[in-house]
């Protein structure tokens, strides 16, 4: 590389390092974490209102749809009001739908959302990278650690990762391509991705929708200006079924098929490779 | 934030941007490659055994197919897996071989009546490998899984699922 940080795995020499063994290159974006929060919200049995109920998990200036991920804590809601979750470019909303003829029951959300600071929907590939011919192992007590900050205590020689923001022991998760495709353009509703990494990667897929989130087939405003926006459901949320050459992904629906503009997010990481 | 660490900046950007290419300073997912701990693994195995279920109700039949298998972390991991057909009834250019799916692979269930699928489940000690049909009609079906072998690339990351 010309300019920059290259850092391999340890025991793996940087000259044939593939991308997957690689714990920093400097040309590649990594999924960086924006933030992780806890989010605990009730709707009183006289917050209701006729249509659509809906709250702000969470507030960004990047003027981008971030990716998320969204784990249950717990909440306490009922089968009527369960609420669906979206990113739009200015937060994260649960949004309850609330019909006329629904029991004002007080609900309360606990969830826990992990954001990425990613404009997963904008379309980006990573530079190549060709590696050299291996020279073989090295010993495997070299490598770089950088201590995180975020835990008191944590030091060099640590065995748990969660106290390191770069360990050459442990791997990240780097980012070969995302963007957003809309599978409508396929008469089969697949989304394909020419991806060329010369194996099949991992991925992670999710729908968005440009209207509004969609609720029981039909479809709802976002909240306040962000009404005919896109939206974007959490990542990971589409199961699908995928096939890939060394070169391009096919992705088609598992019980329905997919629908619209479908956000992808391509990993350096093989899926036939145990490593 | 403390000052410390490495940054670098986006081509024909400064460091004091708000995106940068590479802050050692921020959080993100990472994966142990201790040889001993296994958290990055290929599995090969066959898909499950062929799972009934009765006609007449709503049936739910399940087997596990790897696991306990103790992760070491202390807490709820975030995972990533993926099922991956390497085989149909021993052809590997059988239609479906080579397909692959994120968390889950579902043998059969386009037609909504029926859910065959092979998926992970972890909690806060041990990552399993499950394989379960659900029949919610009571059609009456026998799982193919058996047909199937199986590569299972697992992800385990040194990251809370959930909670802080």
């Amino acid at each position: 590389m010309a300019k920059g940080i290259e850092i391999s795995q340890t025991a793996i020499p940087v000259s044939s390092a593939a991308d997957y063994q690689k714990s920093l290159d400097s040309r590649w974006k990594i999924l960086e974490i924006l933030d992780e929060i806890v989010f605990t919200f009730t709707f009183t049995t006289t917050s209701w209102v006729t249509g659509v109920n809906y709250v702000k998990i969470y507030s960004h200036s990047k003027n981008k749809i971030l990716p998320f991920e969204v784990q249950d804590l717990g909440s306490d809601y009922d089968t009527l009001h369960v609420p669906n979750i979206f990113a739009t470019d200015d937060g994260i909303y649960a949004v309850i739908i609330h019909a006329a003829a629904d029991a004002t029951t007080a609900i309360t959300l606990k969830l826990f959302v992990r954001i990425y600071n990613l404009d997963v929907t904008a379309t980006y590939q990573a530079p190549s990278s060709t590696p050299s011919p291996g020279s073989g192992n090295e010993k495997a007590l070299f490598g770089a650690e950088i201590v995180s900050n975020d835990f008191v205590g944590a030091r060099m020689g640590d065995e748990d990762m969660t106290h390191f923001s770069l360990n050459t022991g442990a791997k990240p998760f780097q980012i070969h391509m995302h963007g957003t495709q809309n599978v409508n353009n396929d008469a089969s509703h697949r989304l394909i991705v020419d991806h060329y990494l010369g194996y099949l990667p991992t991925f992670l897929l999710a729908g968005t929708t440009d209207q509004g989130a969609k609720y029981n087939g039909g479809v709802y405003d976002n909240p306040g200006a962000y009404a005919g926006k896109r939206t974007m459901q959490p990542l990971g949320s589409l199961a699908g079924l995928a096939s890939s050459t060394f070169t391009t992904l096919t992705m088609r629906g598992a019980q329905s098929a997919l629908f619209g503009n479908i956000v992808y997010l391509i990993l350096k990481d093989p899926v036939a490779l145990g490593k | 934030m403390t000052q410390k660490g490495i940054v670098v900046a986006q081509d024909g950007a400064s460091l004091t941007s708000a995106d940068t290419q590479y802050d050692s300073r921020k959080k993100r997912l990472m994966i142990n490659l201790r040889p001993d701990l296994k958290h990055v693994a290929l599995l090969e195995m066959v898909g499950g055994t062929a799972l009934q279920t009765n006609a007449g109700n709503g049936y739910h039949n399940e087997e596990i197919l790897f696991g306990p298998f103790p992760h070491k972390l202390g807490f709820t991991p975030r995972c990533l897996v993926y099922f991956y057909v390497e085989s149909i009834n021993g052809d590997p250019n059988a239609v479906g071989a080579g397909g692959y799916g994120d968390s889950v692979y579902f043998y059969s269930g386009s037609s909504g009546t029926i859910e065959d699928k092979i998926f992970f489940v972890v909690d806060d000690t041990n990552f399993y490998i499950k394989h379960t049909i659900d029949d919610f009609f009571g059609i009456g079906w026998t799982s193919t899984a058996n047909t199937f072998f199986m590569g299972i690339k697992y992800m385990i990351c040194s990251n809370k699922l959930k909670a802080i």
